[in-house]
């Protein structure tokens, strides 16, 4: 298949995350929510008193991400064995309208010992598990058309 | 892949099983501070992670004294500190080897209301009461599920890691009843061949516990560079006991 353009169904998301070896590792099947994810920039006030109308410039952005997964063993083994001081590779792909295929749109980052998303929280309830990530080291993740690996 | 149920999560409490009043464990795990920041050319705000706090609960049950201890009994002052033990199961009672949350909280909070089929709400503050520094997660597996057993374990190892680490763990025990004085603890190999490539993990014991009369409970931290191999088994040393029964779980550390 080729790279598609136009619409889509969130159904055709895919969630790939490191293992505790470094390994970018397919976690789909147990993915049920990548939450929002991109860039998202602080503002920093920059209104003088005579200006007409408040006005700010935009400074760096941020990019945390909530994913809940279904209760599942595989999923659960996987994150409880990752170290939170160690960045990791991750991948959110958007396939349109089929399985994603390089030149359709991901977010994320392909780590390095310096730069790469963290686990931070990890929560349970009987029926799902909440993780939430955040970026580690100066380098930002970003949208892109060929995978972070 | 195996999807979990929530009909066969199970709440264990200072080794007293409280899954016939509890309904409902609210959320269990942990949530680290971030400390974020960016230098002038950094090209995105990032974090460096601090100190992990520990979430258990609000735990919803049934207000249900009984002619035993239960946990209204357990429970109903509001401040116990508890060594908590929650596994999951798929499409039974927790097996070895399923999803298990432990750690020692300290309630705060038993309070009942009046809707329904009366309820009771039990909240713990969001940190961990226990002392186990350096680890900053409260989940593993279960590595005896509930149940008695009569003699020790020869039996090869049933919880693989895939290779050895050497970063600790933590041992969780809840001894539901006994007739006598009985150890509990874990064996680790390198192998998972026969019963002689097994041995105590240094460490991982309960030490000599009774719980004749009353339900007995645990965690201990083994150091955080302690080396545990690649198999794990239950192991129990029956004493005075000729049965026990209990549930083990182990936190590898990471």
């Amino acid at each position: 298949m080729t790279a598609q353009t136009g619409r889509t169904n969130a159904k055709y998301i895919s969630f790939y995350l490191d293992n505790s070896s470094g390994t970018l590792t397919d976690l789909t099947a147990y993915t049920s929510n990548v939450g929002q994810f991109g860039l998202s920039y602080e503002e920093q006030d920059v209104t003088a008193y005579n200006d007409g109308a408040m006005n700010v410039v935009i400074g760096r952005p941020s990019a945390p991400l909530t994913v809940t997964f279904k209760n599942d063993t595989t999923v659960f083994a996987h994150l409880i064995a990752l170290n939170r001081n160690t960045p990791l590779s991750l991948d959110i792909r958007v396939g349109i309208r089929q399985v994603w295929e390089s030149g359709e749109p991901c977010f994320g980052i392909t780590s390095s010992a310096t730069s790469g998303y963290v686990l931070k929280d990890m929560t349970m309830t009987d029926q799902e598990i909440t993780a939430t990530f955040n970026v580690f080291g100066a380098t930002a993740p970003g949208f892109a058309t060929t995978a972070h690996t | 892949m195996t999807r979990l149920n929530s009909k066969y999560t199970r709440v264990y409490a200072n080794g007293y099983d409280v899954s016939g009043v509890a309904t409902n464990i609210g959320t269990v795990g942990v949530e680290v501070d971030e400390a974020s920041g960016a230098a002038y050319s950094d090209e995105v705000v990032n974090i460096i992670l601090g100190n992990s706090s520990m979430k258990c609960g609000p735990i919803n049950a049934f207000l249900s004294p009984s002619a035993a201890t239960g946990l209204h009994e357990l429970m109903s002052a509001g401040n116990v500190i508890q060594n908590i033990m929650i596994p999951f199961g798929a499409v039974a009672d927790p097996t070895v080897g399923m999803p298990c949350f432990a750690w020692t909280m300290q309630q705060g909070s038993y309070q009942a209301n009046g809707d329904g089929i009366v309820g009771v709400t039990i909240n713990y503050p969001q940190a961990s009461y226990s002392t186990v520094k350096g680890y900053d997660n409260p989940f593993g597996l279960l590595v005896h599920a509930k149940g008695a057993e009569t003699a020790a374990n020869t039996a090869i190892g049933t919880i693989d890691n895939g290779a050895s680490s050497a970063k600790g763990g933590i041992f969780a025990w809840q001894l539901f009843s006994s007739d006598g004085t009985c150890t509990l603890s874990i064996d680790d190999s390198a192998t998972n061949l026969n019963n002689a490539a097994f041995a105590a993990l240094s460490g991982a014991t309960s030490g000599e516990i009774d719980a004749t009369t009353t339900p007995a409970s645990g965690m201990i931290a083994l150091a955080k560079t302690a080396t545990v191999r690649q198999y794990l088994r239950w192991q129990i040393a029956l004493n005075s006991a000729t049965t026990a029964t209990f549930a083990l779980a182990f936190i590898r550390g990471t």
